[in-house]
């Protein structure tokens, strides 16, 4: 007997061990992504007219960050204004998008039980960036907010429309993941025409810029723009951070919530809502960047296995240097011009997607 | 037992005559849509008058205004008649795509096909590059459109012959193409001068603004060989409906009959795209209204389908003719009017027929 406890303490011990190294893993890998997350920060905060080298950079944020102040027109006022007020907003803004997106993407995979759900190819951005050009074309606001907020508060009622759609029919139909794409291509589609009627009909060399909104990019970000999406993300991330466990439950099925205690539909808005701000917050100022909140779920769970605790947190870390990193090498291929972080994250995305549907294994997250 | 045999009889009557109707009132509402396109425009003709002329011209009598029927039989005509044959083109494309993938969100288009046109636009606008090489201008871009259009079709085919594919890997494959495809495209489009970049834009939209009586001849070919190999193969497109086992032990090939439809509405869809750009929604509306009203029997839907889609696209396009200052796009239109129709077709899905 007492071998037969010896061995089942020294298979617990063993157990324990595996769980920890198991854990560790998924811990390291979040490190993993913010040391690169840092150090491709740094290396696009380096790209520019001016010369100031990688390491320096962490200089100049440590030195403003503590309140350095230089005379003005100096060699080190230059540097600091231009690394703080020029380069910073943009990088912030890439994580802040790479962020947000992926963790919109993992809610929205568990909300409609769909592995191939995101922001994207449920047409919500394409909403939401219809949203913004009437408050940019026609300075109408849907709201009674102006400026910023007008074009902020447009879009999260644009999104919101593709939104509803998308869960009023995954209430009422089965929807295959086919299906559910399929219905996000047409929801695009009909915003891309309604937005082409809108810029054609105004003016008709507003194409180009019709055009330009629909990739997404974060060339023109400045520090104005990021306090509110910054806010809208934080929100966002802890609410949704602190209902993984209702965001699993929802995978079961409504009944199955509701017997476990979860009024599934009041919750399921409330999620709706959210996204909705959150998409609606990043959009406005980037347009679509699409494929990044299908790509890094599906990475972690390639990475990590299907353990939806980590899914989340691991998915905001990989979604941020994915955008940092695209942007990075999106300046630097064909410098000194430069490609949109929309279109490099289209070619990262898209073979992702259709290598998700031609080899699917099982505990990736099926795909149908 | 007889009372039944004869009620059963002039049931079936009843049902052939509603289909005769049903295709009778498409080519009507065709017609008078062709009219009706003909005389909308900047330069005022009337709406008989307009067949008046047409007439007048079949018949070889010498024109009265020489004006009017330049502009009715030059100018406005190709265009009615492209609408026609790429409404009908559509139509049947969809149909025979919706009843082979058994799911009623299949279009044309689901093959990527429309994508890969648009990046062989893109390629002869903006870059200037023809795969014909001496070609140039618009031919240049019908040729490329047509090359390229074929690419993600073969994709498709290929996975689908060497994969066991499902029906729904098909359509994801498909957009998985297209989203390649199309973020290519984007970046051709980055590079561009601004009227370059309006053209490739409106052909992405797609217009029928090209239509000429050369391209004419060749859209018409497309789609009556589309016709006849789809209708021909109608019959086998009910069986596959239940299933590819069942198929299998009636003797049908589904795999082998999958193929041969999926080249085929490449073929045809490459034919019609590379004139016009993609115009959405045509092929997925018009199979829809007709299963409303004849069902599901492919012998009946795919002619009126193509009938429906021909009426379809035409009245679309007299809206885009008399939309804003100048026109729109059809393409542009049809998105709009098709976008509701599409989601009411999703929410009633919860019917058994396709689950």
């Amino acid at each position: 007997m007492s071998g037969d406890a010896g061995s089942s303490e020294f298979s617990s011990e063993d157990m324990k061990e595996q769980y920890h190294s198991y854990i560790l893993r998924k811990i390291l890998f979040i490190i993993l992504c913010f040391i690169l997350v840092i150090i491709l920060g740094g290396y696009a905060l380096t790209i520019g007219g001016r010369e100031i080298a990688h390491l320096d950079v962490y200089r100049i944020l440590w030195e403003h960050l503590n309140g350095a102040e230089y005379p003005r027109g100096t060699s080190e006022w230059w540097d600091d204004y231009i690394v703080w007020e020029i380069r910073l907003p943009r990088v912030l803004m890439a994580i802040i998008a790479g962020i947000s997106l992926s963790v919109c993407g993992v809610a929205m995979q568990s909300m409609l039980k769909n592995p191939l759900a995101d922001p994207y190819t449920t047409g919500m951005a394409s909403g939401a960036v219809f949203g913004a050009v009437v408050a940019i074309v026609l300075g109408m606001s849907f709201t009674t907010a102006m400026g910023m907020y007008g074009i902020v508060g447009n879009a999260f009622i644009g999104g919101l429309i593709p939104a509803l759609v998308i869960i009023t029919i995954s209430k009422f139909v089965r929807t295959t993941p086919a299906t559910l794409i399929l219905a996000g291509i047409a929801l695009s589609y009909m915003f891309n025409a309604l937005k082409t009627l809108l810029l054609i009909t105004t003016n008709e060399e507003n194409i180009q810029e019709a055009y330009i909104w629909q990739i997404g990019s974060v060339q023109d970000a400045v520090w104005a723009d990021i306090p509110l999406m910054f806010a809208m993300t934080v929100i966002g991330s802890i609410f949704l951070l602190s209902t993984s466990r209702q965001l699993n439950l929802l995978t079961l099925g409504d009944d199955s919530a509701r017997s476990l205690g979860l009024d599934a539909s009041q919750f399921r808005t409330v999620c709706l809502i959210l996204l909705s701000l959150m998409i609606a917050s990043i959009v406005s100022f980037t347009g679509i960047i699409g494929f990044v909140g299908l790509v890094a779920p599906h990475m972690v769970r390639m990475i990590l296995g299907a353990d939806n605790r980590f899914i989340t947190p691991a998915s905001m870390a990989l979604g941020a240097t994915l955008i940092l990193a695209a942007d990075v090498v999106g300046r630097t291929i064909v410098a000194p011009g430069e490609l949109p972080v929309g279109i490099i994250m289209s070619f990262i995305g898209a073979p992702i997607f259709l290598y998700l549907i031609i080899r699917q294994k099982k505990g990736y997250g099926e795909v149908y | 037992m007889e009372v039944g045999l004869s009620s059963l009889k002039e049931d079936y009557r009843i049902y052939i005559l509603r289909k005769t109707v049903f295709m009778i009132a498409c080519i009507s509402v065709a017609l008078l849509a062709l009219g009706l396109s003909v005389s909308f425009g900047k330069y005022e003709i009337g709406f008989f008058e307009s067949y008046g002329i047409i007439i007048d011209h079949l018949r070889g009598i010498e024109p009265a205004d020489e004006m009017k029927h330049y502009i009715v039989w030059e100018l406005r005509l190709p265009r009615a008649i492209m609408a026609i044959a790429v409404g009908a083109g559509l139509g049947i494309g969809g149909a025979a795509m919706q009843s082979m993938l058994r799911n009623p969100l299949a279009d044309p288009y689901t093959t990527g096909v429309a994508s890969g046109a648009s990046l062989g636009a893109a390629v002869a606008i903006i870059l200037g590059i023809c795969l014909i090489p001496s070609l140039t201008g618009q031919y240049a871009i019908v040729v490329n459109a047509f090359f390229f259009s074929l690419i993600p079709a073969t994709i498709i085919v290929l996975i689908s012959k060497y994969k066991k594919t499902t029906p729904t890997m098909i359509i994801l494959a498909g957009i998985g193409v297209m989203y390649i495809f199309s973020a290519t495209t984007s970046l051709l489009m980055l590079i561009a001068e601004p009227d370059s970049l309006a053209e490739v834009y409106i052909w992405t939209v797609g217009s029928l603004g090209r239509a000429s009586w050369e391209n004419i001849p060749l859209v018409i070919t497309f789609v009556i060989i589309g016709i006849i190999i789809i209708q021909t193969n109608s019959r086998n497109l009910n069986i596959l409906a239940m299933g590819d086992k069942n198929a299998i032990s009636l003797g049908v090939n589904a795999l082998r009959t999958r193929l041969t439809l999926l080249v085929t509405i490449a073929f045809l869809t490459a034919g019609i795209v590379s004139f016009t750009g993609t115009i959405g929604f045509v092929g997925l509306i018009a199979p829809h209204i007709v299963r409303i009203f004849l069902g599901s029997d492919n012998r009946y839907l795919v002619p009126a389908s193509a009938a429906l889609g021909a009426a379809l696209l035409i009245v679309a396009d007299c809206i885009a003719k008399e939309a804003g200052a100048t026109g729109l796009p059809v393409g542009v239109i049809t998105a709009i009017i098709g976008g509701p129709i599409f989601l009411m077709i999703l929410l009633k899905m919860r019917s058994k027929a396709w689950n």
